[in-house]
Parts: C-alpha cells; structure tokens; sequence
C-alpha cells in the first residue's frame, strides 16, 4: 500500500510539473479576439464570401489594453472583420512587447503583424521577421500618405533596406508651451534662434513664471539637442563615442549657453528635478514650457488634473548653416512577419488602421498628429503635420549619450551643467573629457 | 528499514529534470554565450561568432560598468553596515522580554518588506526626497536650512540606499530574532547570575551564538546587492545614471537596449552575468570562511 502511495505521488508530482511548464504566463499581455459573439453580433449572411473570410492575422500592439487607444483598435479590428471576413487577433503587450518579441519571433510564436518604437528598433530586427512591403507601397500609393521623412527613415534603418512596415503613432520633440503663460508674456510670435528666444525668455520671467521646465531624465536628450545645434549632430555622435568635447568650440559654447540659461533663472526652481515633478510645475503656473515628446501636454494633464492649451514650436537653432534640415521627427512603425501566410490582408489591415478615418480615431485617441498626412490634426497639435511634412533629416535627441558604455557617465555630467557644478562651459566640456581617460 | 534506491530515484529524478531544463541549461548557455558574439538571446548555436575575452575586455573598459561595480561594492559595504546593523539591533531589542508592545514593533517593521519595493521607493522618491514638498526638506525648511536636492547627481545614491534599507531591515531582523531566541536562556542566566553587564552579554554570548545566522544574512545580504536592480530603476526611471547604476542594470540595457542606446550585444550581457556570478561565489565562499561556526560551544 505504501509503494503504491509512494507511486500515486511520483505520478502527481510528475503532472504538476508538466502542467506548470505548459502554463502561459500572463505578463502584461491582454488577447483580444474578434469571437464568435462579436461575429454573431454584427455579421449579415450573404451569398458571397468575403475577401479574406477565413483568415486570422495574430498582431502584437504596443497599446496597453483598456486604454482609449486599445479600445479604439478593438473596434477597428471588429470593423475589419465585418468588411473582410479577417479576424484580428489583437495582443497588447504594453511596454513589455520590446523584451519580449525578439525571444518570441526567433522561437517562431506566430505573429503576423507588430508594433516597433520606430527606426531606433528597426536597426536592431533580424531580416527573417519583417516583410518588404515595397510593392504594396508602389501598387497603392501610400507613401503620398504619409511622412517622407519616416518613410525614407524606414528603408535607411532597415536591416536589409527596402521598406519594411507602416507609419504609425508619429511624434516630435521640441518645445510644448502654455499658450496662457507665453501670451500672457506678450508673446505673439514664437522665436526662431537661441537669442530670440532669450529675449522671449525674459519676458517670461517678468511675468514671475521660469520660462523652461527640466526634468532629470530627458536632460541628456535636452543638452545633446543643445549642442546637436552648435555642432551638427553627426560631430555630436564623434564627440560622443571618443571625446575631444573641450576641443570642440561648438561643444564649449553650448555648454556655456546652458550655463548661462541656469545663472539667469530660465529654468524652474529644482530644475533639473526628478521626473516628472518639473514639467508638471507647468500646471502649477511655475513655469511655461517643457522640451519633450508629443506626449508630455497629456501626462501633465493627467497628473495634475488641469487642461492646458498647448502650443508646439521647434527648439531655437543657432543659425541655419549648422544642421539646416534636422529637426525631431519620429514615429512608431508596423511591420509584417516575412512568414505572415496572408500579407495582402495584413497590408489593408494596417491601411485600415493608419490611413483615412481609421488612422484618425487611432492617434486622437493616443493623442498625436496623424499618421496620414490628410487627416487633421487635434487642436493641441495643431501645425504639427506641416512641420512633420517639412523636415528632411530626423534629429537624434540621443546623439550625446550614442556611447553605450558611457551613457551614464556622459548624463551625470551633463546634468551636472544644469546643477551648476560648473563655472563655464569649457570646464563641463573638460570634465566631459576626462571620462575617457 | 530497507532503503528503496528506485524510490528515492523516481522522487529526486523529477526535480533534477527540472533543475536541468530550468537552470543548468540556462547557466551554461549563459557562460558559453559570454565567449561569443550573438544576435539575440535565442540565437541558435550555429548562428554564434566566437569572440574570445572581447566581451571581458569591453565590460572593463566601460566606465558605465566600472561605475556599476563601485556603486554595488559601496550598496554592500555600507548598505550591509546599516541593513544589518539596524536589523540586529531591533532583534536584540525587540527580544528582550521587558519590552511591551514588541509583536507590534516586529509587524511595524516587517511591514515595508511586504510592500512592493517599486511602491516604496515611489513613496520616498516624492513624499521624502521631493525638492518642494518632501518631509525632509520641509523639516530643513523649520530649522531655517536651505533645502537639498537629494535626487541630485551628489547625493541620490544615499537616498537610494536609504530607502532600500528601509525595505529590507525588517526581513534581516525576524532572521536574527529566529537566531535570538534559539540561545538558551540558562546561558543568559548563568552571565546574569555572574555579574555580565547587557553590553558583555551581547558581545560575549549573543553575537557569537548569532555567528551562523549572521553568516546566513550576509550571505542573504551579498546576493541582494549583487543583483540590486529594482531601486536602481525607480530611482532612474528613464536611462541610467552614474549615481544608480548598477552591474545589473548595465546588463539590463546592453541586452534589451533602449530608446537613448538602442544597440544589443548579447554576448556583453551574457559576460555580466557571468562576472557578477562569479564574484558572488568569491564573497560567498569568504564569508563562509570568516564565519565558522564548528569553534563555539555550549
């Protein structure tokens, strides 16, 4: 009796294992599917079979589910499958879906179309996951849509060239500004160079509000912007990977600009602070703008409870022979699986999803400039889809931190220039140097 | 009782097939992976280049990495010193039998370390540290101080450390209750009845009858800060910074990349891995050394 016990267990504890490896684990991931209630809901029987009835397409958004975005998908993909007969099974993986995919793509988990964060990703994806999709793009036009800018981003970054995935989700970085605050300022027309917006600036602080907010964790994208427009952003990368920052007169001046910038109070009190305590002192009336993504006039909102009226202009050049054409311009892509059974289904999906009225619903919900080109922006961003039509070489807010292995050196002394541990800016450039010996 | 060697087998058996697939493939793959350059983390075998010592050689020449493995060397020497410090003297306090109340400092204490660590830092990142509205600068701002930054570049490392022990004390000290309470209490008696003093009993009887306890929360301890991790990024949310990074979190963004540094190299991670294994091992087997237990006796 006892050896059977004993046996009985073995067998018990053999399963559980079994039953424990086999368990999926549920991370950040929500599976949405087009099911057969929904089918049931909405499907009309007709003589015909539907262009792609049948046919399940698995996608792999970055959304997090529950979110206006994810909610706008689901009704999307629901639409899709009432006019094609495609199911869209919908994953959204959240932030997550960047550890993840490479492990699931390479172990061969199926996943026909997926998000990437854009041509920062893209450069680092195996050839074998992504599709060409240059004879959709010539057989419908789509680039007409779109953003050259990212669109000749997409083939420049590839892993193999061509043009591996949609537009989707753009964005830029530059200044976001309190309409209130700058108007209140006197400011009718934003400035264009570093001196005109040092007199802006001025006229800010009069008002009693510090003109710029800083957090501690975009000042590296902050500075390497600063001296991508004293140096050219290529020379920034140089400078970057071997040193040489005190040599460099370009790099010397935007350091004391930025010196300077501290010493005159542009900044808000405790800038830089830990994130996002300054850029929400915008809400606060403490300070005007903040240099960011197109999603910082949401976070603040959300955070504080406010609603801001929000302006967009581009961070002040020096002067128009140093990276004329570079400006922030960004956008998420989408991508086919080069083993994706139906990719003309997974083209009109995509199309459905980043063209017309569907790509509408989608970036006012994720609050950005549309992806296509024709559509109006929202009113927080308005001029946005002519200045991302306008720029011709995408600028890398990350090109001082391009050194992998000094990326946190490079950063604390950089926000060390905005602690004011420096008197001048060659003395910043010189500690800058001192970290590749 | 006749022992059944097919019995014994098929109950350990499944265990080994587990430990197998689970965590000797993977240490192995990892140590091989450290010798090559690779794609990504589920790169066949064949798609492998072999590099030799150029992933060592890149993670000694990195400032980000030497940084990481000063801030670690400086979380356990003196993390270690007030972590165990503390926790020892709330168990030496809190087992003492005049103390009222003292299940309820136990629970007290304990409590951080349920709480997620993300929340707590969160929690002292803005309701302590905050420039403008945190505790500590408003008591500065009673006595007249000009207030700090503490998350600044000079001093976040402090605050981060701060916050991690305040998270972790409680666990080291119900270990060294566990400990406390295992000595017996004639042998307390008997140094009471000799006239030992509360100082002489702690350094005399208590701290050497804790000797295989405080062995196993520096052990405990060591792992902790060598694979310090979560604080790091919740006192740096977004990139690194020389002030929290960590050995850990340079492996973390050399193998997933980022928005700032988008470039991979897995081989690098994999080295990373393996150094700060190996160095566990050193300082395991040091202390080990420093603490033998087989010299008392009651």
């Amino acid at each position: 009796m006892k050896k059977l016990m004993s046996i009985l267990l073995c067998v018990l504890m053999l399963v559980s294992v079994l039953a424990g490896c086999g368990a999926t684990e549920e991370v950040v991931e929500e599976t949405t599917e087009v099911t057969e209630e929904v089918v049931e809901e909405v499907v009309e029987e007709t003589s015909e079979p539907k262009i792609y009835e049948g046919v399940e397409l698995v996608y792999w958004s970055s959304k997090v589910a529950g979110t206006p975005a994810a909610v706008v998908l689901e009704e999307l993909a629901a639409e899709f499958y009432e006019e094609t007969g495609c199911v869209i099974n919908i994953q959204f993986k959240g932030n997550e879906r960047r550890q993840i995919m490479p492990t699931a793509l390479e172990s061969g988990e199926r996943i026909d179309v997926f998000d990437s964060a854009g041509f920062y990703e893209l450069r680092t994806f195996d050839p074998a996951w992504i599709l060409d999709l240059t004879p959709y793009y010539e057989a419908t036009g789509y680039a007409e849509k779109t953003y050259g800018l990212m669109v000749k981003d997409l083939t420049d970054n590839s892993p193999e060239g061509g043009l591996p995935g949609v537009v989707s989700a753009p964005g830029m970085n530059g200044l976001w500004y309190d309409k209130a605050a700058v108007a209140a300022a006197g400011i009718t027309e934003m400035p264009k160079t570093f001196d005109e917006f040092e007199v802006m600036f001025d006229a800010i602080l009069e008002t009693g509000v510090a003109p710029l907010s800083l957090d501690g964790a975009y000042v590296a994208g902050f500075f390497g912007t600063v001296l991508q427009r004293h140096c050219g952003q290529e020379v920034v990368r140089e400078l970057s990977m071997n040193g040489g920052w005190s040599e460099n007169e370009g790099a010397v001046a935007a350091a004391q600009r930025m010196i300077d910038w501290k010493n005159k109070g542009y900044f808000v009190d405790g800038a830089p602070d830990v994130f996002p305590t300054s850029q929400n002192k915008i809400a606060l009336g403490l300070s005007a703008m903040v240099n960011c993504g197109v999603w910082v006039g949401n976070e603040i909102e959300t955070a504080m409870g406010v609603d801001i009226d929000w302006g967009f202009t581009k961070f002040p050049i020096l002067d128009e022979s140093i990276d004329a054409n570079v400006d922030s311009a960004y956008s998420s892509y989408i991508h086919v699986n080069e083993k994706c059974e139906n990719p003309d289904a997974a083209w009109d999906w995509m199309m459905k999803i980043v063209t017309g009225e569907g790509d509408k619903r989608v970036t006012d919900a994720l609050l950005c400039p549309p992806a296509d080109k024709t559509n109006e922006a929202l009113p927080d961003f308005d001029g946005t889809v002519e200045y991302l039509d306008s720029v011709e070489v995408c600028l890398d807010v990350n090109c001082a931190v391009a050194n992998a292995d000094m990326k946190a050196a490079l950063t604390d002394v950089m926000t060390k220039i905005f602690e004011g541990n420096y008197a001048t800016g060659l003395e910043a450039m010189q500690a800058m140097d001192a970290l590749y010996n | 009782m006749k022992k059944s060697k097919t019995f014994i087998a098929c109950f350990i058996v499944p265990c080994l097939i587990v430990l197998a697939i689970t965590y000797f493939y993977p240490v192995a793959r990892t140590l091989c992976m450290s010798f090559f350059k690779t794609g990504s983390v589920t790169a066949p075998v064949s798609t492998w280049t072999f590099a030799g010592l150029a992933n060592f050689k890149r993670i000694a020449a990195s400032p980000d990495f030497r940084r990481g493995l000063w801030n670690m060397l400086r979380i356990w020497i003196f993390g270690g010193v007030f972590a165990i410090g503390f926790s020892l003297l709330f168990a030496v306090i809190l087992s003492h039998k005049s103390i009222r109340g003292k299940h309820f400092f136990r629970a007290i204490i304990y409590l951080p370390n349920v709480i997620s660590a993300v929340a707590i830092g969160n929690a002292w990142l803005y309701y302590v540290y905050n420039y403008d509205f945190g505790m500590l600068n408003g008591v500065l701002k009673v006595f007249g101080i000009e207030p700090l930054k503490w998350l600044g570049p000079d001093l976040k490392f402090g605050a981060m450390i701060a916050a991690a022990i305040f998270g972790v004390v409680g666990y080291y000290m119900m270990v060294f209750i566990g400990g406390v309470e295992r000595i017996p209490e004639d042998v307390m008696e008997a140094a009471t009845l000799d006239g030992a003093n509360a100082w002489q009993k702690l350094t005399r009887i208590t701290l050497p009858l804790l000797k295989g306890t405080t062995k196993t929360v520096f052990t405990f301890w060591t792992i902790v800060a060598m694979q310090f991790f979560v604080w790091s990024k919740v006192f740096s949310p977004i990139g690194t910074e020389s002030s929290t990074i960590v050995p850990i979190g340079y492996m973390y963004e050399i193998l997933f990349g980022s928005l700032q540094s988008p470039e991979i190299d897995i081989g690098t991670g994999a080295a990373v891995g393996v150094l700060v294994a190996a160095i566990i091992m050193v300082i395991t087997s040091l202390i080990n050394r420093l603490f033998k237990t087989d010299d008392l006796e009651l």
